[in-house]
Formats: structure tokens, C-alpha cells, sequence
């Protein structure tokens, strides 16, 4: 004969007291109990201690527990930093921080030459600068015009500067015969190339960079004030708890 | 008592309003604490201290059972006072149910006048407050709730943020443990309450 029972068994006895079984599972315990005089034993061991336990009595309190309104009307829930609970101000101080977070971040990207944005900072860059390169580029075509008839005329009559040599060193790989337009190509490239630099500038400069940095702008500002009204309320609420 | 309408009007600050929270409950609030900490000036630190703790927190009570929430923090409150005091030498548990009338002894709520039976009840209060004691503090928090307070399992596992299927477990090891520790006190026990045959 065994003289104890299981875990399970005292669990099961414990959710039979306590009312839990379900119908079924009543009836299968109380078939136990029936034929097993040491489950009916725990059983009844089990019903006293708890009728002793419930037995405790309630003890007087030594004093009321009431808080003193005029100490602690001021830490209500009633103020500006209360209005929204602890957790919201966390949260928009965690939020906040990681959308600045985040536009630091994309700044510092833009900083360090991402393709797409590199193409946008350079162009910037270079837009004060196109002006400057067309009218180099117009110079270089008036410069090349004369140059042309020049190198017809001979390398010795030549006038000095650098455009003037810069078509030389061309009439110098040009065949003798057809010189003349293709002469005149070296000078007008730098003409063709400004042309198309000063357009792409244009329009990078203008188009994709305004927006995009004063969306940063915009959401780095909008971010730091939520964080802030966040850090606020959470340090406000601890004065307030202290 | 109409108790949302309370919790409303001291979520907007209205300390009176919570005060009448704090008369509801201060009965249940200290006795679970005093059972819990076996020590009564501690077990009325531990209980102010919750319905502080409790008050500023109100911007977080977010409905659902108030009792459960309050005895939360309130069974927190003690584990803070427990944790104190262990740093500090404290008095015996048998100062808890004695009859003299000295401070830090408890009063029952209803007495009666038989000086021997009021003896004879707080000997048996006090040898169910020391096998308390002597369940570990997640155990012993169980049984007072389920057994001396008689809250459901599902508000013990509001109150103790524990799983249903664990409470009921841990409660069945509970009652084993107190079933062997009350053993000892068979004496004091009336006698139909006795667990084994003298």
C-alpha cells in the first residue's frame, strides 16, 4: 500500500477544492476517492489547512493610510505634464530622438558622398561656377576661330597664349590638308562640354537637393521638439513622483 | 461607494477622492502586508508607502480591477520594505500576536471578551503568521492571497503577474508546505481542525 501521492495528484485535489475541474473530471477524482483511502485522507488533510488559513482574522489597521491633501494636491494628476501618461512621454522622447537620430545620420551620408547625393553636392558645387566655364568656353571659340586661319598660315605666326597653343598642339596632329574644321574641333569641345554642364547643373541644383534638405531640415526640427516635449514630461512626472 | 467615479475624480487630482480609496482598501492592503512581512510597523511602512506609490501612479491604471492593481504595488511596496529591512536588524515575528498592548503588536479587527479564547486565537494566528513566514516570499504571497484573503486565481494571477497554470501549481506546493508546518502547531489547533490523530 503507498503512503503518499504525487504532485499531480495533490494539484488535482487542490483544483478539486478550489472548483475548477470540469464536470468530467470531477466525476473521475470522485471515482478515485472513492477507492483509494489515502487520496481520501490528503483530501481531508488538504480541506483543514485551508480552513485554518481562512481562519486568519483580519487585524485593525494601527492608523489610516490617507495622504494629506494639502502635501500632495500638487502632484495630481491636473497639470501640463500629466496630461499625457509616463509611457506617451517616453515614447515621444524615444521617437524624437530617432527621427534626429535619423536625419544626423542621413546628413552625415550626404556629408560622406552617397552616389545619388554626391551628384546633388557636386552640382551645387559647381552651378556658381557655370557661368564662369560658358564664358570661357565663348572665349575659347572666338580665341579658335582666328587660331584656325593662324595654323594655316604656319606655326611661326602664331600669337602666344594658351588657347593659341592649344590649337597648335592640334594643327600639330591634324593632317596637313583637311586642318581646318577639325582644327577647330579641340577649341569648340570645352564650348559643347560647358554648355551641357551648365545645363545638368541647372537643373540638379534647382530640382533635387531644395526639397530634400528642407525636408531633413523640417524633420530634424520636428523631431527634436517632440523628443524634447517628451524628456520634458518624463523629468517633469519624476519631480512630481519625488 | 462608487468606485470608477473615485478613480476618475483622483486621476484629476482629487486627493479626497482618493483618500475614500484609501479607507476602502487599507484593511486588505495591511493585512496582506503584515502577513507577508510577518512584522507590523513594517507591514504599515510597506502599506503607506503603496498608497503613495499608488497615487502618483494613477496616470497608469488604465481600468480593470482596482483591488488587483493597488495590491500590486502594494505587495511591491513590501518586497522594497523586506529588502530594507533586511539591512537592519528587525524584531521577532513573535512580537506580531502577543497580548500585551505594546507598540508594534497587531489588534484584531473583532475580539471577543474570554480572555482565554482571545489567547488561544492569537496563538493560532500567530502559528499560522510563522509558517507564513517560513514559505519562500513567492509562495507565501499565493496562499495569503488565495487562502487568507480567498481571491480567485485569476485576480492572484493579476496581482502577482504570473501565469494561471503556475498559480494554480505553486498553490498545490503551498498548501503541502503549510499542511506539514501547521503539523507542528497541532496543539494549538482546535480540534476539528486537527490534520492527524492525536
Amino acid at each position: 500500500m503507498r503512503t503518499t501521492i504525487s504532485e499531480q495528484e495533490f494539484e488535482e485535489l487542490n483544483a478539486y477544492l478550489d472548483g475548477t475541474l470540469s464536470r468530467a473530471e470531477v466525476d473521475i477524482i470522485e471515482r478515485r476517492l472513492a477507492q483509494d483511502p489515502l487520496l481520501q485522507e490528503e483530501l481531508e488533510s488538504l480541506e483543514k489547512t485551508i480552513s485554518l488559513l481562512r481562519m486568519s482574522e483580519r487585524v485593525a489597521v494601527p492608523r489610516n493610510f490617507t495622504l494629506d491633501p494639502e502635501k500632495y494636491r500638487q502632484s495630481a494628476g491636473n497639470s501640463l505634464f500629466d496630461f499625457l501618461g509616463r509611457s506617451w512621454y517616453a515614447g515621444m522622447a524615444t521617437a524624437g530622438a530617432f527621427v534626429v537620430a535619423a536625419v544626423f545620420a542621413v546628413a552625415l551620408f550626404q556629408a560622406a558622398g552617397l552616389p545619388d547625393q554626391s551628384l546633388v553636392s557636386e552640382s551645387v558645387e559647381v552651378a556658381p561656377f557655370a557661368a564662369e566655364a560658358e564664358e570661357e568656353a565663348q572665349s575659347d571659340e572666338v580665341a579658335a576661330a582666328p587660331t584656325t586661319a593662324t595654323s594655316q598660315r604656319g606655326p611661326d605666326e602664331e600669337a602666344g597664349g594658351d588657347v593659341a597653343d592649344f590649337a597648335d598642339d592640334a594643327a600639330e596632329e591634324a593632317p596637313a590638308d583637311g586642318a581646318g574644321p577639325e582644327l577647330s574641333e579641340p577649341a569648340a569641345q570645352p564650348e559643347g562640354e560647358a554648355v551641357n554642364s551648365t545645363q545638368t547643373v541647372g537643373e540638379r541644383a534647382t530640382t533635387p537637393a531644395a526639397p530634400w534638405s528642407s525636408l531633413l531640415i523640417a524633420a530634424g526640427v520636428a523631431g527634436g521638439l517632440v523628443m524634447l516635449i517628451g524628456v520634458a514630461g518624463l523629468v517633469f512626472g519624476a519631480k512630481q513622483s519625488a | 461607494m462608487d468606485e470608477e467615479a473615485l478613480i476618475r475624480a483622483a486621476q484629476q487630482g482629487d486627493v479626497n477622492a482618493y483618500n475614500a480609496l484609501v479607507l476602502h482598501y487599507q484593511s486588505l492592503a495591511f493585512n496582506v502586508a503584515l502577513r507577508i512581512i510577518g512584522e507590523a510597523d513594517a507591514a504599515a511602512d510597506a502599506t503607506q508607502e503603496g498608497f503613495i506609490s499608488a497615487y502618483h501612479a494613477l496616470d497608469r491604471f488604465r481600468g480593470g480591477s482596482f483591488k488587483s492593481w493597488l495590491l500590486r504595488i502594494v505587495t511591491n511596496a513590501c518586497y522594497d520594505e523586506m529588502r530594507r529591512r533586511k539591512r537592519r536588524p528587525q524584531s521577532s515575528l513573535d512580537a506580531v500576536f502577543t497580548q500585551d498592548d505594546s507598540a508594534g503588536t497587531a489588534q484584531f479587527a473583532t475580539e471577543g471578551d474570554d480572555p482565554e479564547e482571545i489567547a488561544e486565537s492569537r496563538e493560532l494566528q500567530q502559528a499560522i503568521l510563522n509558517c507564513l513566514q517560513e514559505l519562500p516570499e513567492e509562495q507565501r504571497v499565493i496562499a495569503i492571497m488565495a487562502d487568507v484573503e480567498g481571491f480567485s486565481y485569476e485576480e492572484i494571477a493579476d496581482v502577482t503577474g504570473i501565469a494561471l497554470g503556475t498559480v494554480k501549481s505553486r498553490l498545490s506546493r503551498t498548501r503541502r508546505r503549510l499542511r506539514d508546518c501547521l503539523q507542528a502547531y497541532r496543539e494549538l489547533l482546535p480540534s476539528s481542525y486537527r490534520l492527524a490523530d492525536d
